[in-house]
């Protein structure tokens, strides 16, 4: 520092060791109602230090359920949130990562047009479309349908070649309706356009004098060189495909296919009584574990990617 | 924009680009023009016919009190999760800057609320307040007499959701502040200590307006989060109530959409949103743009 | 091994620009060519057109007895050394050197043998799993080069390999690649914009300037019969001093700004008397001159002490006309002490006298 003045110091590791005790505190007493049975929360003031019911706690949550609240084991949930991030995640990634090799790397006509159809989908969140991308989940023919419809042809059924194509499918209750539409990002297609831009031209040119096509440049050199930027990324976007909340809750009536963020409001918003806040607590524990765990052990990966896609 | 090198091929860069340009299409386009397209008609009671109405839907809507106190909501909402969220992390973020010893594991202990997914938050700060069994409510009530209820108190709900959305966004902030200021050359603030500045002052003349960028910044964005990312912590709590008082713009749409099931009215609503984004999108890139130049 | 043959080649960009006017040049094979020139000459884009890199917009550049205009890069039997190396800098040196060979489907055998040879001729031999990043730049350079050899290419390009070495590495490195080049044989084109460089490793120089060949040559033609003032001035250092002069009516004589003479060279030329010329003189061939009258009075602002030679900087009214003085270089052979503001009368060698259009800038 500066200067020297050892009451400054202490006075900042003691508002900083508050603040932490601030951040802290909700993970604290999470933790420690997710360790009491049921009774011991049901009045003021619950324990603050762990009680001795943890395992029966969790084991339930994680083999049963909830009795009163559907009784769906909480390890299905997570499996389903876990497809759902590493799908939202890795597919982020690999469509970004080809969209923005073509936009760098190619000239070809209409490139800045899909550059900005692109770009577009900064600006609409799913919060803003909410309705209309329920419709097209429902059916996924939708625009074509309709376009159909203004071009004078009725129905759902199309007939090329002698088959009857069926456009009535529904992604509703599926994986595919769960990840599909928070797949495309504007967000992670400018990082890669990004750092492709950093990419030296010589690399292309040597590559292209060692034989390489744009495939293999592709997979031999742009590939490898993007690994740190692709973990970054794969940080960011695994705990905001986690994370989701408003989608699972449109698309998903079925109960096997609930995600774990989403289920929990079903376990807390129980009508008439007070919800069983030590389950409730386990299964907040549960939920939070894994998008945290990554956040500190590849905190480096996530500070980066966090940075990145700012830019 | 492209590389000075670049390939020929007819047909890889669409083949490509294909499969974002799908998603965006279908997913995205095509939904957006809808709500675009629906937000000037309307349908009977029955559903049964729409008519063109023009821009009736967003006539009504900004006579409609209900939507007008949304508004004032989502804003006042929004202004106090970025002012609590930004002027905690600033705070922390200037400390952890003067410090050597333990700043990684105070890092450490900051970031990790970023990863807990809005609803979970909301889920965690109903429990501590919970007015019969939350040990905030109960010091609240213990310690300073004060009867916290969210179910019946508008105020305590708003409250509510506001501390548990800062909570959240304060390692977002924390973060970006930190990098701010350690990007701050270390002789502009020597050069201030021997000019007799005390570290307050310093602060406040030269860290703080060296800091504006960043703090620009961050206000945008958590602004955008206020008004879109906080869906589940309201609706995994409040619901938006009691009366209303947590009804954001987000919430609303999807209330009416969903539960209410007017389509015109959900859509111009939708179209709303859409303008908000669009407005805060232009103003972060400006922002971006002039930062580039620096 | 193959010769190559630039006809008529020229580069237009699509915004208009026209960088190469039009390049006539046949290489031998075997030969090493330097193109070299001030920055923005056009000579990494006419390499670079000789690679495929850039596309041809006139001419034919033909590698062997092929025109390989619309080949691609990978097609055209030629190997390039970067600037900057252009290492891949996630493969190990082996890797690097081999991914050519690898991606036209060589049998691994081969690919090694071809690799363990070049690791040996270029001292390479046990960093073959390094990866770039952990190697000197003298080293990088080589894993360069190893990367060219491997291929057994037709012709290699350099293109301005040593710019990012430091000065002792930079000659350390010009006498292996001569060495090397040499020993394989291969036809090679090196571009540079370091007139030293290209002097000391060419067998022909290409001096280019604004997209035009200014003189195609050896290394000592370009030397003693510049072509133009710009080759003249470009080549040689300290630079060859100019100033204005006039062709005497007895045709033996010139008559300098400052009313001093020099004598024309007796080699049999006749230029007609009265003709205003630009004269060419190089530091060596100025000389001091016992002759206090006719000679050009030279002030002496800086001397270096280069140890071999002394260089005299110093004020010459012939240079710039009457009056207020122009800049002269003088290099003289030994240690010489001379204060400055000492002024001194110098002779110039009248057989290293070079005559130039003033118009044209063309040799007379």
């Amino acid at each position: 520092m500066v200067e020297n003045r050892p009451w400054l110091t202490v006075f900042s590791h003691l508002v900083l060791i508050l603040g932490i005790g601030v951040v802290v505190l909700p993970l604290w007493v999470t933790l420690v109602s997710s360790t009491h049975a049921g009774e011991d929360l049901l009045r003021s003031p619950i324990p603050m230090w762990f009680g001795n019911q943890m395992f029966e706690n969790y084991s339930q949550m994680l083999s049963s359920g909830m009795k009163h609240v559907s009784g769906q084991p909480l390890t299905g949930m997570m499996l389903n949130s876990l497809i759902m991030a590493l799908s939202i995640a890795i597919g982020k990634i690999a469509i970004s990562l080809i969209a923005a090799f073509a936009i760098c790397y190619f000239r070809f006509p209409f490139r800045m047009t899909c550059f900005w159809l692109i770009f577009i989908t900064l600006m609409l969140p799913v919060e803003v479309r909410i309705l209309p991308t329920y419709e097209v989940i429902a059916n996924v023919f939708t625009p074509l349908t309709k376009l159909l419809a203004l071009l004078g042809y009725e129905g759902t059924d199309v007939v090329i070649a002698g088959f009857s194509i069926d456009l009535d499918v529904s992604m509703l209750d599926s994986y595919a309706g769960l990840t599909l539409p928070l797949i495309a990002s504007a967000t992670a297609t400018f990082l890669f356009r990004q750092f492709f831009l950093t990419v030296p031209d010589e690399l292309t040119e040597a590559a292209r004098i060692d034989g390489a096509g744009p495939m293999k440049f592709f997979r031999d050199i742009l590939l490898p060189l993007s690994r740190t930027n692709i973990a970054a990324l794969f940080v960011i976007l695994f705990i905001f495909g986690w994370n989701q909340y408003l989608w699972p809750l449109l698309v998903t009536t079925d109960p096997s296919y609930a995600t774990v963020v989403m289920g929990i409001q079903r376990m807390v918003n129980v009508a008439d009584i007070e919800p069983q806040w030590n389950l409730v607590m386990a299964a907040s524990m549960l939920a939070m574990l894994p998008p945290v765990a990554i956040v500190i052990g590849m905190q480096r990966l996530f500070v980066k990617g966090l940075v990145e896609t700012e830019k | 924009m492209i590389k000075r090198v670049t390939f020929r091929h007819k047909w890889l860069p669409y083949a490509l680009l294909a499969p974002q340009l799908l998603i965006t299409l279908i997913f995205f386009i095509w939904p957006a023009s809808q709500a675009l397209y629906q937000s000037v008609l309307q349908q009977d009671a029955f559903g049964l016919r729409t008519a063109f109405v023009g821009l009736d839907n967003f006539a009504y809507l900004f006579s409609d009190p209900i939507y007008l106190e949304s508004f004032d909501v989502t804003i006042v909402f929004s202004v106090a999760v970025a002012l609590l969220s930004l002027s905690f992390a600033l705070m922390l973020a200037v400390m952890a800057d003067r410090i050597i010893k333990g700043a990684t594991t105070y890092k450490t202990l900051l970031i990790w609320p970023y990863a807990v997914a809005p609803a979970i938050a909301g889920v965690l700060w109903y429990f501590m307040f919970n007015p019969a069994v939350g040990i905030n409510a109960w010091i609240l009530r213990t310690v300073f007499g004060y009867d916290w209820n969210h179910t019946l108190n508008g105020t305590d709900a708003l409250l509510l959701i506001v501390i548990a959305a800062a909570w959240k966004q304060i390692s977002y902030n924390f973060l970006f502040f930190l990098a701010g200021l350690q990007a701050i050359p270390r002789s502009l603030i020597e050069a201030a200590a021997i000019d007799g500045a005390s570290p307050f002052k310093r602060f406040w003349t030269i860290i703080f307006p060296l800091l504006s960028p960043t703090t620009f910044f961050l206000v945008v964005v958590n602004i955008v989060y206020a008004f879109f990312d906080t869906f589940g912590t309201i609706h995994a709590t409040t619901r938006g109530g009691p009366a209303g008082a947590t009804n954001t713009l987000v919430y609303k749409v999807f209330n009416d959409g969903f539960i209410g099931l007017d389509l015109g009215g959900s859509a111009a609503q939708s179209v709303v949103l859409m303008v908000i984004v669009v407005t805060l999108t232009v103003v972060q890139f400006r922002y971006i743009e002039r930062r580039v130049e620096y | 091994m193959a010769n190559l043959q630039i006809s008529g080649v020229e580069k237009v960009y699509p915004n208009g620009f026209k960088a190469i006017h039009g390049i006539d040049l046949k290489v031998e094979d075997g030969e090493f060519i330097v193109l070299v020139g001030p920055s923005g000459c056009g000579k990494s884009t006419l390499l670079r057109m000789i690679a495929g890199l850039e596309t041809v917009t006139g001419g034919t550049i033909q590698i062997g007895d092929r025109v390989v205009n619309d080949l691609e890069p990978a097609d055209r039997d030629i190997a390039m050394v970067f600037q900057n190396y252009a290492l891949y800098p996630h493969m190990s040196v082996y890797q690097n050197m081999s991914y050519g060979l690898r991606n036209r489907g060589f049998p691994k055998a081969a690919i090694e043998e071809r690799v363990q040879k070049a690791a040996s001729i270029l001292q390479l031999d046990g960093l073959l799993d390094r990866r770039p990043r952990q190697l000197s730049g003298g080293q990088r350079q080589r894993v360069a080069m190893g990367r060219a050899i491997v291929r057994e290419p037709a012709a290699f390009l350099f293109d301005e390999p040593l710019s990012n070495l430091d000065a002792k590495l930079r000659v350390q490195m010009r006498v292996e690649i001569k060495q090397l080049q040499r020993r394989l044989g291969t036809t090679s084109v090196y571009v540079t914009h370091d007139q030293i460089e290209a002097m000391t490793m060419a067998d022909r120089l290409v001096v280019m300037n604004a997209g035009v060949a200014e003189q195609i040559g050896t290394p000592i033609d370009l030397y003693e019969k510049p072509s133009s003032v710009f080759v003249g001035g470009f080549i040689g250092s300290p630079a060859m001093n100019f100033m204005p002069g006039q062709v005497e009516a007895d045709g033996r004589h010139l008559t300098l700004a400052d009313g001093s003479r020099l004598v024309l060279p007796a080699d049999g030329r006749t230029v007609e008397p009265g003709r205003s010329v630009t004269i060419g003189v190089r530091p060596e061939h100025l000389m001091p001159s016992s002759d206090t009258d006719s000679a050009l009075k030279f002030e002496i602002v800086l001397v270096e002490h280069l140890g071999a030679d002394t260089l005299l900087y110093g004020l010459a009214s012939a240079v710039q006309g009457a009056g207020e003085g122009g800049l002269l270089t003088v290099r003289m052979s030994g240690h010489h002490v001379m204060p400055a503001g000492t002024v001194i009368p110098l002779v110039a060698d009248p057989s290293h006298l070079h005559l130039f259009d003033v118009a044209t800038g063309r040799r007379i």
